[in-house]
């Protein structure tokens, strides 16, 4: 690798060892304060931000103090908050019927943990931001026992006066924080000292980090003693930790178990499979764990399965069968149509039908039968000019889509027009995703997954509950809550998603009814539409049809987010440059197929960050159903347990609604850290 | 020279207006089954949009085009039929981020040609090996080179087993290391017999590779002939002015 001197340059040669980067230069004390609390270029510079620093160093030790005092304070009666746990999370679900409540958190515990086993979630953490993590936390909680003073929490603005001797009875706890958390410290901080930067490159799986802390959970809640209210205690209104040591610690087990379950199908059964099964599984799981398992419906045996007064055909056995037959039988033949005559004997068919179907009911307006003539003739018509199997699809696609139109117009009973809508939204996309033969059989499941659920929501929604409770629904607290989220954030995505679509849409008529949708729905407020949905729902729905009030409640939480999931999602469409739109043109997919698996995927990406916001001021928007009478866990906390429960209790509302704001920060901030990781995993904005 | 066949395009004709501005002014030319065409012309000379209208990305208003006997029209189903036989590569990729390369690759397969997923991999492991990456297969496109990149876009185009190849400029966003990469790709690709449209700026490629060249100016075909004719003897003026320019 010498030098090679030649007439008109230098021969320098190729280094192809790497060399290590220098030692970056020990970062003293003195080095991180100057970088990091007085930094500046000149003197004037460097007091002024000093001067910063300390400002805003006391106005935090002031908040955490006053936090502190808060909720150290002797007049807290925390009992408040332990003794009424029940009634936030259930409201008045029957005791006897709570081990419900405890079986869904139990099935949802196991598809969890068989779920992060399917998945393969491995994620590591390096020791180092775990040693750092925990120094901090401990910093923290020995800074949250030492700052309690003696004042009353009123007093704000003070300077902070370190004391460590309190009147109250809290000195216990706070000396038992002071030591777990100078102990995690400096623990922590000498593990750092001693491994150095070697603990960056030790990790440990992220998972097992969460296992550890599930763990001390549950060791704490067999462990701590909460505060008793004063006077009598009633044995049956124990706080909420001597009653659910027991299941926590099942559940916790089980979930443990579970994930063991799910590594050990991983490696029996192929991957894919079990990952379909548990989709199907999440999916059912939903509607049964809230209309079965927490409902403990009557089930009236002649509407299911056919018999008495019901027609067999009427009954939901029969329904499902005729519809998975039948509709199972189209679904197959559209998703591979090779035999062009039977497409177009069958679009004939169906167009003769329709039309017959418009004369044949009576009390229809007559404008109906007109519609149905049309579309039947236009249906006739088509099914004589079709040349090839695309267009059989494509007629078939389309006499769905009048067909869902059509039910809106036609009396019939709810549960059949949702069936036909349903059939439409299948069969539209059954060519497009059909083909080969496990495409065809991935088809056929959805499509008997669909009528099933379809079916089983109206069975189960239709039937009276066993449950003995004083309150107009089984659902109450946080049970509500999450419910209402749940669905809402459920039922608005795919409705958001279609709005966004039709807004972009080159059809004219799609961007009006879309654009009309959301700038109505966003123009007035969530209120305004929760009393809707309550007070006048009713009177724009067809005669004689009526739905539960929670029903109606989810309607209109779904129709205000899809507003703003559509803007979200049109938002990511336009990121999407005309390349990827040609390329899938030039591949020669369809429009179905080039916006489900090129162009929506990579949208709903680059607005992730936006939907997890939406998602999130869905949850807390749930608290406003309050207004409406149901009783969701904000206004349990603040209205019920402070007036209308234990007398001991009253005036305890700023401490319950401080426990309530705290509630919803752990629910919240630990959905934005698991999205924020998979953002991540995603590799969004690298590539 | 290759061996030319029966016509697998033919051009009659075709002109087409972006709003007032006519971008292509009567573009008439058959290609044969093999042949090897490279478009070559001044930016905005239309050679791009000529070649688009090919599997209509962009639709001429006037004239007629015809891909291995398939009238190009209206009609949804010449076009779904068209965009089969034809394969494309752009000038930025234009690959889908979200999938892997393997993924890339079978994606129309298929769900067009719906072939199943094993059938599909396989096919695509083969023509990654063409392209000369088998080992890229499951990584992102955002993970690899330019070159590279390019060269799985030629494979997706390729699994889709088309009879007919446009390239649109795939050299003119690569770095001059990597355009040497994709044009051993194109050369031996033309070799195995593909009916090739080629619009680029690489000379090099259509002296040694092109059956003809065509040289685009103002909408219209100038001039066009066999790559000696072409390179040592251009008749026409504005030939003459181009080539002294970009030689």
């Amino acid at each position: 690798m010498t030098d090679q001197p030649t007439s008109e340059g230098v021969v320098h040669g190729v280094i192809e060892e790497l060399e290590l980067a220098p030692e970056p230069p020990p970062h003293g004390p003195r080095v991180w304060i100057r970088e990091n609390l007085i930094s500046g270029d000149t003197r004037v510079a460097q007091f002024f931000n000093g001067l910063l620093t300390v400002v805003f160093a006391l106005i935090a030790i002031n908040l955490i103090q006053f936090i502190t005092s808060y909720i150290f304070s002797p007049e807290r009666r925390w009992a408040a908050v332990t003794h009424n746990m029940k009634l936030m999370m259930v409201q008045a679900y029957p005791r006897a019927d709570l081990f419900r409540i405890w079986l869904s958190i139990g099935i949802f515990f196991v598809l969890v943990a068989v779920s992060l086993a399917a998945w393969g979630v491995h994620g590591r953490m390096s020791l180092w931001t775990l040693a750092r993590g925990l120094r901090s936390t401990g910093v923290f909680l020995a800074l949250v026992a030492l700052l309690h003073g003696a004042f009353e929490a009123t007093q704000l603005i003070s300077l902070p006066l370190l004391s460590i001797d309190s009147p109250t009875d809290w000195s216990g706890t706070r000396t038992l924080l002071f030591v777990i958390g100078v102990v995690l410290a400096v623990g922590a901080q000498l593990y750092l000292n001693r491994t150095g930067p070697a603990a960056k490159q030790r990790s440990i799986p992220f998972l097992s980090v969460l296992v550890a802390i599930m763990a001390i959970v549950t060791l704490l809640i067999w462990t701590i003693e909460l505060p008793v209210p004063e006077g009598q205690f009633d044995e049956r209104l124990a706080p909420i930790a001597t009653t659910t040591t027991i299941p926590w610690t099942v559940l916790f087990l089980v979930g443990i178990a579970s994930f063991f379950l799910g590594k050990w199908l991983v490696r029996v059964v192929d991957a894919g499979r079990l990952r379909r099964l548990l989709v199907f599984l999440w999916v059912f799981s939903y509607p049964v764990i809230i209309m079965v398992i927490q409902r403990k419906p009557i089930l009236d045996w002649g509407d299911l399965l056919g018999g008495g007064p019901t027609p067999f055909l009427e009954s939901a056995l029969g329904l499902f069968l005729s519809f998975s037959i039948v509709g199972g039988i189209i679904m197959w033949w559209v998703s591979l149509p090779e035999n062009m005559q039977l497409g177009r004997g069958l679009a004939i068919a169906l167009g003769a039908g329709i039309a017959v179907f418009g004369w044949v009911i009576g009390e229809a307006p007559t404008w109906t039968a007109v519609i149905a003539t049309l579309a039947g003739a236009a249906l006739i018509a088509g099914g004589l000019l079709i040349q090839d199997r695309m267009e059989i699809a494509r007629v078939i696609g389309s006499v769905a889509a009048v067909a869902a139109l059509l039910v809106w117009f036609i009396p019939m009973p709810f549960l059949l027009r949702s069936l036909v809508i349903t059939f439409a939204l299948v069969a539209v996309a059954a060519p497009s995703f059909g083909g080969t033969a496990p495409a065809r059989i991935r088809i056929m499941v959805i499509w008997v997954s669909a009528v099933l659920l379809v079916i089983a929501t109206f069975v189960l929604g239709k039937a009276e509950t066993a449950l003995e409770f004083q309150s107009t629904t089984f659902l109450g607290g946080f049970n509500l809550t999450i419910l209402l989220a749940i669905t809402g954030v459920a039922l608005s995505f795919p409705l958001g998603v279609i709005l966004a679509l039709a807004r972009t849409s080159t059809m004219p008529i799609f961007r009006l009814i879309s654009t009309g949708y959301i700038e109505l729905v966003r123009s007035v407020p969530l209120i305004t539409w929760l009393f809707f949905g309550s007070v006048m729902l009713a009177l724009f729905l067809p005669g004689g049809v009526e739905f539960d009030e929670i029903v109606r409640i989810v309607g209109a939480i779904t129709i205000f987010s899809a507003a703003y999931v559509a803007e979200n999602v049109r938002g990511g469409l336009q990121s999407i440059s005309k390349g990827q739109y040609e390329a899938a043109r030039a591949m020669g997919l369809t429009t179905v197929q080039s916006t489900s698996l090129i162009i929506m995927p990579q949208a709903i990406r680059a607005v992730l960050p936006a939907l997890v916001g939406s998602v999130i001021v869905s949850f807390k928007d749930t608290s406003l159903v309050a207004i409406i009478g149901l009783a969701d866990v904000l206004l349990i906390a603040r209205t019920f347990v402070p007036t209308q429960s234990n007398p001991s209790f009253l005036g305890t509302q700023p401490q319950m609604v401080f426990f309530i704001a705290l509630f919803y920060w752990v629910f919240t901030f630990t959905f934005s850290r698991l999205a924020l990781r998979y953002e991540k995993s995603l590799g969004l904005g690298e590539r | 020279m290759t061996d030319i066949g029966k016509p697998m395009i033919i051009c009659e004709g075709v002109k087409k207006w972006f709003g007032d501005f006519q971008a292509l002014k009567g573009v008439t030319t058959t290609i044969g089954e093999r042949e090897v065409v490279v478009v070559i012309g001044p930016s905005g000379s239309g050679k791009s949009t000529f070649i688009r209208c090919i599997n209509r990305l962009e639709v001429h208003q006037e004239g007629r085009i015809a891909v291995d006997g398939i009238e190009l029209t209206n009609d949804l189903r010449n076009i779904d039929a068209i965009r089969r036989e034809v394969g494309m590569v752009f000038q930025s990729f234009n690959l889908f981020p979200h999938l892997t390369v393997l993924e890339n690759i079978t994606l129309a397969p298929i769900w067009v040609r719906k072939q199943t997923r094993t059938e599909a991999e396989e096919i695509g492991r083969r023509l990654l090996e063409r392209v000369g990456i088998p080992e890229q297969a499951d990584k992102y496109p955002g993970q690899l080179s330019g070159g590279q990149q390019q060269r799985v876009a030629i494979a997706r185009a390729l699994a889709m087993n088309p009879k007919v190849m446009l390239f649109d400029e795939p050299t003119s966003a690569l770095d001059p290391e990597m355009i040497k990469e994709v044009l051993d790709v194109m050369k031996e690709l033309a070799q195995s017999g593909m009916t090739m449209i080629v619009v680029t700026h690489e000379m090099g490629f259509a002296r040694e590779v092109a059956d003809r060249v065509l040289f685009f100016d103002y909408g219209a075909i100038v001039e066009e002939g066999t790559p000696e004719h072409f390179f040592t003897n251009p008749q026409h003026d504005r030939t003459k002015l181009f080539l002294s320019q970009i030689l």
